[in-house]
């Protein structure tokens, strides 16, 4: 066994550099076995830090954006439509009592249809509510507000029914008012639901930079190990760095650039999602600040397949890479 | 441990924790606490409430927030957070009826304790109880006289030279008489306010029953012990016709009074030359000058006894945050700071605050009249049983659209409304 258990080998301890000096007094503090046991500690902890890392970063990226495209979009459009609706319903409202017809058709189909819809969208905007307390009790208040928007027409009705035009009249104003104040209600509740958006979009673990930082963190110290190794390979063993080791790193970089690339694409796609409903929208509330729409395509899934088979790779050939040199200790020749 | 020690150290752990809270109760709100106050106040009164007694409140109390909470449908608001189970620790409300509702509901906290009563003479002393001798579930913070004849001093002496200002109630339709004959419509009238529509002209058929029949029936009617039938009621809402109705009394006519927002005709503009109702409901301009473009005289009252409202604040969360608001809010100091503010516009029900705190002539000479030993009747549509308001509210509107179907048709639907739990007190008291 070359050079093992003396820990006198000649690999670099004719350098008479400070640095060359500093590792080789480091290297000499253990034995080249235990050294090489534990890096292959340390490289396996790398690849199990990039799995956690790259699961806690898909994690948190894909529940925000579940959050926004599943619930907080969908609320933001069920406002807007509860919006348009009751402006439907008031629009056919004035019609029916412009054309003095209220006394035969009572407040008329347009109106019926388009506030029971204002009210079924409100109804979906409480279960897609994503901006807390504050957002239930707009979209509560907003309830109680069409309630008494319904009164007061149903009250216009009466009056015109009861043969009182200039009453009637009155009262349609009136609920015209409130329809008025409650549209601009809807519209501060869409710009609630909005704003949970934009934060959800803009956050930390939707930022491709970020995303690649985070990742490159165990990248690094796997690298820093490898390069420890091949000193230790060559000081105590006199050999280079294997083969396996190289292909351990470059399957742990490789998961790393999957894993950022798939939630890179996965944060933007969300994106271009959110922009086409807002886009979509008669009025929307507000402006989108999370980033524009992106051109890549592809799907996820099977990139995270692919993150699951490098970063198995990387675990198995990081194992692999030390097992020739610990074997010859424990079986020397 | 033996069993004799263990009380011992019980007894200790008891005794340091009831002095803890002892001394967290005494010491106030502790430090980060936030409160939250629902108010149906804006523009002006809402900036007055939070430059005054927000501000007083949080540089008294450093590290305690206070969250104010504006909206136009208070009660809507109010009952879906007590649904959702969240209400605001503190709301304002300005009806007893609903306040009585939502002592009955045990949704408010009782204030015994906490509020000086004594600062508080009749009739506020015995609205601050639902119930005859119980608990204290609300407390005035501002009031307002309701019992006003707002006219143009300028303008009247132009169209009406000579003309006395009315004393009586048959001076007073006798001037609106002679300024309709002048072919000048006097009366400025807008009710439009949705979601309660009509509750001025409302107020203003209250104040000709306690003008013409005096306290007693007003407090009769109000309990639903004179029906809307009786000639009592009936001669009332007939006096407010003879002035406003057809023959010329409301400027631009009933139509217009239907759709014109309350608050935007006023005396003091020209045109209309006399109006009804509470200083801040006018919504003089800052460029109009009390005496010159605007004055007022009390409504006309063989009794001298004159209507009132109030907000009253209850308490749906009991913290220490929120007692100390509401020990503060009550406070002379903060009532003083508060209807000093320009443009607040409110008035304070409390004794101890004098005339000599409010900033203008106009709001001095109102406050005297709550403090000049006149009898002050709480506002009857505010003490009703919501729905019998709202009915109240909605047949001024439609006398207002169909003045003949008064007998026949609205006043007959009225006293067919049911009547509920009203608020028990008795609305009409002088204060000592």
């Amino acid at each position: 066994m070359p050079g093992a258990g003396s820990n006198t080998g000649t690999g670099s301890n004719t350098g008479a550099g400070g640095s060359k000096g500093l590792a080789r007094r480091c290297y000499q503090r253990v034995h080249p076995v235990t050294w090489l046991r534990w890096l292959r500690a340390g490289a396996l902890a790398a690849v199990a830090a990039a799995v956690l890392l790259g699961w806690l970063e898909t994690a948190q990226a894909h529940q925000q954006i579940g959050l926004v495209t599943s619930h907080g979009i969908q609320a933001v459009a069920d406002v807007a439509a509860a919006q348009q609706e009751l402006q439907a319903a008031n629009g056919g409202l004035s019609a029916i009592f412009t054309a003095r017809a209220v006394v035969l058709t009572g407040p008329g189909q347009a109106y019926t249809t388009a506030v029971a819809s204002a009210a079924q969208d409100l109804v979906l905007a409480a279960g897609d509510n994503v901006a807390g307390p504050v957002g239930g009790d707009q979209i509560q208040f907003a309830e109680g507000q069409l309630s008494t928007y319904r009164d007061q027409v149903n009250q216009a009705t009466a009056d015109a029914a009861a043969g009182d035009p200039l009453l009637a009249q009155a009262e349609l104003g009136y609920a015209t008012t409130l329809a008025t104040a409650l549209d601009a209600d809807l519209r501060q509740l869409a710009l609630a639901e909005l704003t949970v958006v934009n934060a959800s979009l803009s956050s930390r673990w939707q930022d491709p930079a970020a995303q690649w930082l985070l990742l490159l963190a165990p990248l690094a110290i796997l690298l820093a190990l490898a390069g420890w190794t091949s000193y230790v390979l060559a000081a105590g063993f006199r050999r280079r760095l294997s083969v396996p080791l190289i292909l351990a790193v470059l399957a742990a970089l490789a998961f790393t650039a999957v894993v950022a690339t798939a939630n890179a694409h996965d944060s933007a796609h969300a994106s271009r999602f959110v922009h086409q409903i807002i886009g979509a929208l008669p009025a929307p509330p507000g402006e989108l600040t999370s980033a524009g729409p992106d051109a890549s395509t592809g799907t996820s899934a099977l990139a995270l397949l692919t993150a699951a088979a490098l970063a198995t790779g990387a675990a198995i050939l990081a194992f692999a890479s030390y097992r020739p040199r610990l074997l010859e200790y424990r079986f020397p020749a | 441990m033996s069993a004799r020690r263990l009380p011992a150290a019980a007894r200790l752990a008891i005794s340091a924790t009831l002095a803890l809270s002892a001394v967290t109760a005494c010491a106030g709100p502790a430090t980060g606490a936030s409160v939250t106050i629902l108010v149906a106040w804006s523009g002006t009164e809402l900036t007055a409430f939070q430059d005054t007694v927000i501000r007083g409140f949080e540089a008294a109390n450093p590290g305690t927030t206070v969250q104010v909470e504006s909206t136009r449908a208070l009660e809507t608001e109010l009952d879906a957070d007590l649904q959702q189970g969240d209400p605001p620790d503190i709301a304002a409300l300005p009806s007893i009826g609903a306040i009585g509702q939502y002592a009955a509901q045990g949704a408010l906290q009782p204030l015994d304790g906490l509020i000086d009563d004594s600062a508080y003479g009749p009739p506020w002393s015995s609205l601050i109880r639902p119930r005859a001798g119980g608990p204290v579930y609300a407390v005035p913070v501002k009031a307002d006289v309701k019992s006003l004849i707002w006219y143009n001093p300028q303008a009247l002496s132009q169209d009406a030279p000579g003309a006395r200002l009315p004393a009586t109630l048959p001076q007073l339709a006798a001037l609106s008489r002679r300024l309709s004959r002048a072919g000048h419509p006097p009366w400025c009238l807008a009710v439009s306010s949705p979601p309660t529509s009509g509750w001025p002209g409302a107020d203003w058929i209250a104040d000709l029953i306690l003008a013409s029949d005096g306290p007693a029936a007003y407090q009769q009617w109000a309990d639903g012990q004179l029906a809307w039938t009786s000639p009592e009621v009936t001669s009332a809402w007939q006096a407010w016709n003879s002035l406003t109705g057809p023959g010329g009394g409301i400027d631009h006519g009933p139509a217009s009074a239907l759709t014109t927002t309350i608050g935007s005709v006023r005396p003091a503009d020209g045109g209309c030359l006399l109006s009804h109702g509470t200083y801040v409901d006018q919504g003089f301009p800052a460029s109009a000058r009390y005496g010159t473009n605007y004055a007022f005289v009390p409504f006309p009252s063989a009794s001298g006894a004159i209507q009132v409202s109030a907000d009253f604040i209850g308490m749906f969360r009991a913290t220490p945050a929120a007692d100390s608001l509401i020990r503060y809010m009550t406070s002379t100091a903060a009532q003083e700071a508060w209807v000093g503010y320009p443009g607040a516009d409110g008035f304070s029900p409390s004794s101890q605050v004098p005339a000599s705190a409010y900033p203008s002539a106009a709001t001095r000479s109102i406050a005297t009249l709550l403090t000049s030993g006149r009898e002050l009747c709480f506002g009857a549509a505010d003490a009703m049983a919501p729905d019998l308001g709202a009915a109240f509210d909605h047949a001024v509107l439609w006398d207002l659209a169909q003045p003949s179907a008064l007998t026949t048709t609205i006043l007959p639907g009225l006293a067919r409304v049911p009547s509920g739990a009203r608020h028990p007190a008795a609305l009409c008291g002088k204060p000592s």
